[in-house]
């Protein structure tokens, strides 16, 4: 597993994209969070500073996260494999002694190592920020209430790039992957949801299931549930438990079919 | 030990069959060259044996252990282009190929130098000519000191003095007592470099065996004399002739097994004819190669 593991890092280790995305990652995490700074834009019942107080601030830089690392974490695995389709390094690699099966799981297990990575860098902003925002802590449990989070955004992450993953292994391409990624994910599942599941179903509870909804639900700030839940009820979240195992079904379902994919395909 | 074995190897794409139940044999030490014209199906060939198109039908077996990635690891390949990561340097591809071979004894350096390629290996590979591309190419075949080389048309896209290094370098390899599988559409190319042939035409194989046995034996004979309609008559009389032509003023033949082209310059002067013209040619693997292709088309 580690040998794999050195394998995905040798390539990935003086690519430009995955250092620019990285760097991105790791400046604009802290800072998009402040955009709750610019005064008018957040609902004025919500009070501004608690944005970075704790437990809060668990939410609040979970909320910024969750969009950055739908961008920066699912280009960075189609990247990675759509190098390796039009370099033709795919099968330059089969052919020099990897397996089929192999190349898949190495790219698994860089995923799972990104996503921890994003996960801890998260946990470390959060507890920095809190930490600096709040005066006053009663006691450490109060801090570390929605820590749980930092799980939650790490299989966030994962899903991101299975679901990117799943795409690039059937398109191969790079920017025909990128688009189908966005544009499923901010427009087609919105237009399946509102247009096709509502009209045909109604609003029942499936209509909240689809696929990147359970994962934009893992982090999500409940501040935003609590304020409209009563004007819109289909802005409401899914509840946790109900994320997480939507999540990982899907996550199997989008790693199984490039696998699947991959084993039958001519290179 | 056989090194590869292939039965009845086959391959289709939709109604087109690329390959068609191929039967081959490579012995270690060979220098095997499968020889086709483009789109016989060579690629297609070597892509079902290095495990990155599956076959319809038939089978095949490396080292007579079956196949696998584990056995692909004993074998070095370079299939239609060089590829690599193209931000890295020579040095860091070689070692991600040396990593999946699992090879911690192969010496980057001294295989960059074998192939000239040691004063620029820590330039990234995009920057580099296609000439360089293919030779880095040669060293990451070489990466793990491999049993088995496989080279698809080594030379393509070359210019003349990178065709020269390329063909130098692989005779050089082959000298270390390697086996070679090389695919080729040039036949002066399989010529110099192969000890055994196999010619392929739409998958189909027409004929295998050694160059020298491809390559029939026999020489053909040029002559010509003052009176050629006599010398003709002559010659065709003569018993230990076989086949006579006459071509634009010269009579062109082939002699029985054990009668020498100096035999045949003696009986010509012992029965008066004095020769003005005497060339014994071999026969080119590019004649034998359209006789072999032109009678399967009939």
């Amino acid at each position: 597993m580690l040998h794999l593991l050195k394998l995905e890092w040798l390539k990935l280790k003086d690519y430009f994209m995955f250092r620019a995305i990285m760097l991105l990652y790791f400046i604009l995490l802290p800072t998009t969070v402040l955009i709750f700074r610019i005064p008018g834009d957040p609902p004025e019942e919500l009070a501004i500073p608690s944005f970075y107080i704790f437990p809060h601030i668990w939410e609040s830089l979970g909320y910024a996260g969750n969009w950055l690392t739908f961008f920066l974490f699912g280009f960075l695995a189609i990247l990675m494999v759509s190098n390796e389709f039009s370099f033709k390094t795919f099968r330059q690699n089969i052919m020099t002694g990897v397996s089929r099966r192999d190349f898949i799981t190495s790219k698994i297990l860089m995923f799972l190592v990104l996503s921890a990575v994003a996960a801890i860098y998260y946990f470390v902003i959060a507890l920095a920020f809190g930490y600096y925002n709040t005066d006053y802590v009663k006691d450490i449990s109060y801090a570390f209430e929605n820590a749980e989070m930092v799980f939650r955004f790490f299989l966030m992450v994962f899903a991101y790039m299975s679901f990117a993953f799943m795409i690039v292994i059937l398109v191969r391409r790079s920017g025909f992957a990128l688009l189908i990624y966005t544009i499923y994910t901010i427009i087609i599942e919105l237009i399946l949801r509102y247009f096709v599941h509502y009209k045909l179903f109604g609003m029942n509870k499936a209509f909240w299931y689809y696929p990147l909804n359970s994962i934009e639900d893992l982090v999500y700030p409940s501040f935003f549930n609590a304020g409209n839940v009563a004007k819109d009820i289909e802005l409401a979240l899914l509840s946790p438990t109900e994320a997480i195992v939507l999540t990982l079904v899907y996550t199997t379902i989008f790693l199984l079919v490039p696998y699947t994919v991959i084993q039958k395909r001519d290179l | 030990m056989k090194v590869l074995e292939t039965n009845r190897l086959s391959k289709s794409y939709g109604k087109i069959k690329a390959v068609t139940g191929l039967d081959l044999t490579v012995e270690p030490g060979q220098v095997y060259g499968i020889l086709g014209p483009n789109g016989s199906g060579k690629t297609t060939t070597l892509g079902m044996i290095m495990g990155i198109i599956h076959q319809d039908d038939g089978g095949f077996s490396w080292f007579e252990e079956g196949s696998g990635s584990r056995l692909r690891k004993r074998i070095g390949t370079l299939l239609e282009t060089p590829n690599f990561y193209p931000y890295l340097s020579a040095v860091k591809n070689l070692k991600i190929v040396a990593h999946i071979k699992k090879d911690r004894t192969s010496d980057i350096g001294e295989l960059l130098q074998l192939v000239n390629l040691y004063d620029r290996k820590d330039s990234a590979f995009k920057t580099y000519s296609l000439g360089m591309k293919q030779r880095l190419a040669i060293a990451a075949a070489l990466i793990g000191d491999p049993d088995v080389l496989i080279f698809d048309e080594p030379t393509n896209g070359l210019d003349p003095e990178g065709i020269k290094e390329v063909r130098e370098l692989l005779l050089k390899i082959a000298q270390r007592g390697k086996t070679i599988i090389m695919a080729s559409h040039i036949l002066d190319e399989v010529e110099k470099v192969c000890t055994h042939v196999a010619i392929i035409k739409k998958g189909k194989l027409l004929a295998t065996g050694s160059v020298g046995a491809i390559i029939n034996a026999k020489p053909t004979v040029e002559i010509a004399a003052k009176d050629l309609k006599s010398l003709e008559a002559a010659v065709t009389a003569h018993a230990e002739v076989d086949s006579v032509t006459v071509d634009n003023g010269k009579i062109i033949l082939t002699l029985s097994e054990n009668y020498s082209t100096g035999d045949l310059n003696k009986w010509a002067y012992d029965n008066g004819y004095l020769l003005t013209h005497l060339v014994e040619r071999q026969k080119s693997l590019e004649e034998e190669f359209l006789e072999i292709t032109r009678s399967e088309n009939n």
